[in-house]
């Protein structure tokens, strides 16, 4: 009798660890679904969003989003005061002869693609988007710009802002030319479209995921260009305008992914995530140091791929972070950071986003990249907004209007 | 000659009271037998098993527990689906057990899936050729939805009407009530806020065989 207790028992208890002990997830799969709602789903569909630019507004063509989704660019009007009515994505047209969109750029008001063309003889050409007259409709493609040294392969297309004045005017292009190797050592041709002149890279050089600029550099530089690739090279602006030397490879953290600058004031903070989960910030003036890149956040588990700046400007701001999986790390959807400043260096705290973020198909996948689109107020009483946008290698783009990181936050599918 | 035409129609009416007998005398044997087969009721007992193939729609109803109350599951129409077993223990009772699952789509079309595991049991009131199941079934949920998973209890109480095609065949509706406990005891950091009842309702066709 006493044995048949015993076993009873023990069969109970391991029924409830059965059942309270199989649990996989971070919220109440009923609580979650009581809370779901049906995102919009414009027509872009699902797959690879490589990249997203905004053409700004231009006769009677309001701003306009252009995307890459795998080789084909679409464009969509992004108005700003009727958040109701954007309307759809149209495709465009590859320039004749090329068979699909490898890269995008906007320098002030124009579209820059690198198209190539398929086949046993691949080539590369870089053309400017021709807008249409007729507002909101879809435009064409010029001539091939590029008349530099012959190329092999286009591997990057950024634009930066060297003067200050808010609008990125100069085009920078990483390629190599396999006449000097296998694939030859990258460098970096600035203003590919106008009359291109070639810097060295640090190094076998490398592809350039984006570029982004601060009004200091090491070794006492006024202001620095960095180029973000699987490493991190750097050049003074002047350099870049005028000069001739070579990058320099910054001592970047170990498993470095993506870089952002985050101001508070005039004070500048370069902001880094490496695929390990890890966050490092440096002042731009010290990025030369590798003692001097610290970590100010992480995530056990967590392989980072990129990190945008969401609001900036004050102590305490915000920041996301897009997650991917490696070899050894399977991780999915993004995180806010919180950012704020501890004996006057930045700290950074990580949390799950809130809103509606749950119950979306974002939380499920990687997002490659951000694009924060600002919204500046028609009013000038009225507060800036913004408009960010997750890109995904597989579900398509996903947008979330005001976001603040608050409990209300949005995320819809284009 | 009287006689010859009065023996004449007694012939005739001979012939044909024999042809008439012989006419109904089939009708009234069949008739017969007929009445004799309405009085056979089978009965199972020990020993006796049957299977049954449910196939039906999945009604989500709401979802109860939460800090709103009663709310919207916000879940699709699905389908949903069983195989149950059962040994009878008399013509009345019989126990056995249930493998079934069940889907219905979120409003962004992700699916909810739910698989219950459960031991059941029927007791059946008879009304020949009909017959009126009732079951309790009771087991363990599988309960899956885009990157969660949950193993929760489950109780599913039912009613079913049935009609025998014979001793063997049976073909009837079942109106079955799923409900599931989703209780979070702060396992992998989920709030017990997020604690619920779910309640659906499935109809299904189905189709039984005794042997």
């Amino acid at each position: 009798m006493k044995t048949r207790t015993v076993l009873s028992g023990a069969a109970l208890a391991a029924v409830t660890v059965f059942l309270f002990g199989c649990t996989q997830g971070t919220q109440g799969i009923f609580s979650e679904l009581e809370q779901e709602e049906k995102i919009f789903s414009n027509n872009l569909g699902d797959g690879l969003v490589a990249e997203l630019v905004l053409l700004p507004s231009s006769g009677d063509n309001a701003p306009t989003y252009v995307v890459r989704k795998g080789v084909r660019l679409s464009q969509r009007r992004a108005v700003q005061d009727d958040r109701s009515g954007e309307g759809i994505w149209q495709v465009i047209q590859p320039p004749p002869g090329r068979t699909g969109a490898q890269f995008l750029a906007v320098t002030t008001d124009t579209l820059y693609g690198v198209y190539f063309t398929g086949g046993n003889s691949l080539s590369f050409g870089l053309y400017e988007y021709q807008r249409n007259p007729e507002a909101n409709a879809v435009g064409n493609w010029g001539e091939n710009l590029y008349t530099g040294e012959t190329l092999d392969q286009i591997t990057g297309l950024s634009a930066v802002d060297l003067t200050g004045d808010g609008a990125a005017e100069t085009l920078l292009m990483t390629a190599y030319a396999r006449s000097t190797g296998t694939s030859g050592p990258r460098s970096l041709v600035v203003n590919p479209h106008d009359t291109p002149r070639t810097l060295a890279m640090d190094g076998g050089g490398d592809d350039m995921r984006r570029a982004v600029v601060t009004t200091s550099g090491p070794a006492g530089a006024e202001s620095t260009v960095w180029i973000v690739g699987n490493g991190l090279q750097y050049t003074t602006a002047t350099n870049i305008t005028s000069g001739s030397a070579a990058l320099t490879l910054a001592p970047a953290p170990v498993g470095f992914s993506d870089l952002a600058v985050y101001r508070v004031g005039t004070t500048e903070w370069l902001i880094a995530t490496t695929v390990g989960g890890d966050i490092y910030a440096v002042a731009p003036e010290n990025a030369d140091d590798a003692d001097a890149w610290q970590e100010v956040g992480s995530r056990s588990g967590t392989s980072f791929t990129t990190l945008a700046v969401v609001s900036d400007g004050t102590a305490e701001g915000l920041l996301v972070f897009g997650t991917g999986a490696t070899r050894s790390v399977v991780s999915r959807g993004l995180f806010d950071g919180a950012f704020s400043l501890v004996d006057g260096f930045p700290s950074i705290s990580l949390r799950e986003p809130r809103g509606n973020y749950s119950s979306t198909q974002i939380r499920t996948t990687s997002v490659d990249r951000f694009f924060v689109d600002r919204i500046t107020p028609a009013d000038i009483d009225d507060v800036e907004t913004l408009r960010l946008f997750a890109l995904t290698p597989n579900l398509g783009l996903f947008r979330a209007d005001d976001y603040s990181g608050g409990a209300d936050e949005t995320w819809i599918s284009e | 000659m009287f006689f010859l035409v009065h023996n004449r129609q007694l012939f005739r009416a001979a012939v044909v009271a024999l042809v008439v007998f012989l006419l109904l005398t089939p009708t009234l044997s069949l008739a017969a037998q007929e009445q004799e087969d309405e009085q056979f009721v089978p009965t199972y007992g020990l020993g006796d098993q049957m299977i049954s193939l449910n196939l039906g729609l999945f009604i989500p109803l709401f979802f109860s527990g939460g800090p709103d109350g009663i709310t919207a599951t916000n879940l699709s129409l699905g389908a949903t689906g069983h195989l149950a077993w059962s040994g009878y223990l008399s013509d009345s009772m019989a126990v056995g057990g249930e493998f079934g699952g069940m889907f219905a789509f979120s409003p962004n079309s992700n699916p909810l899936y739910m698989i219950p595991l459960a031991a059941r049991f029927t007791y059946i009131i008879r009304r020949y050729p009909f017959e009126f199941p009732l079951t309790l079934a009771g087991g363990i949920n599988f309960v899956t939805y885009n990157e969660s998973f949950k193993v929760d209890p489950i109780l599913i109480p039912g009613a079913g009407v049935y009609w025998n095609l014979d001793t063997e065949w049976a073909f009837g509706v079942d109106l079955r009530y799923w409900i599931v406990p989703q209780l979070y005891l702060g396992q992998s950091g989920i709030s017990s806020d997020d604690n619920r009842l779910g309640n659906f309702l499935a109809i299904t066709a189905s189709v039984l065989y005794r042997f």
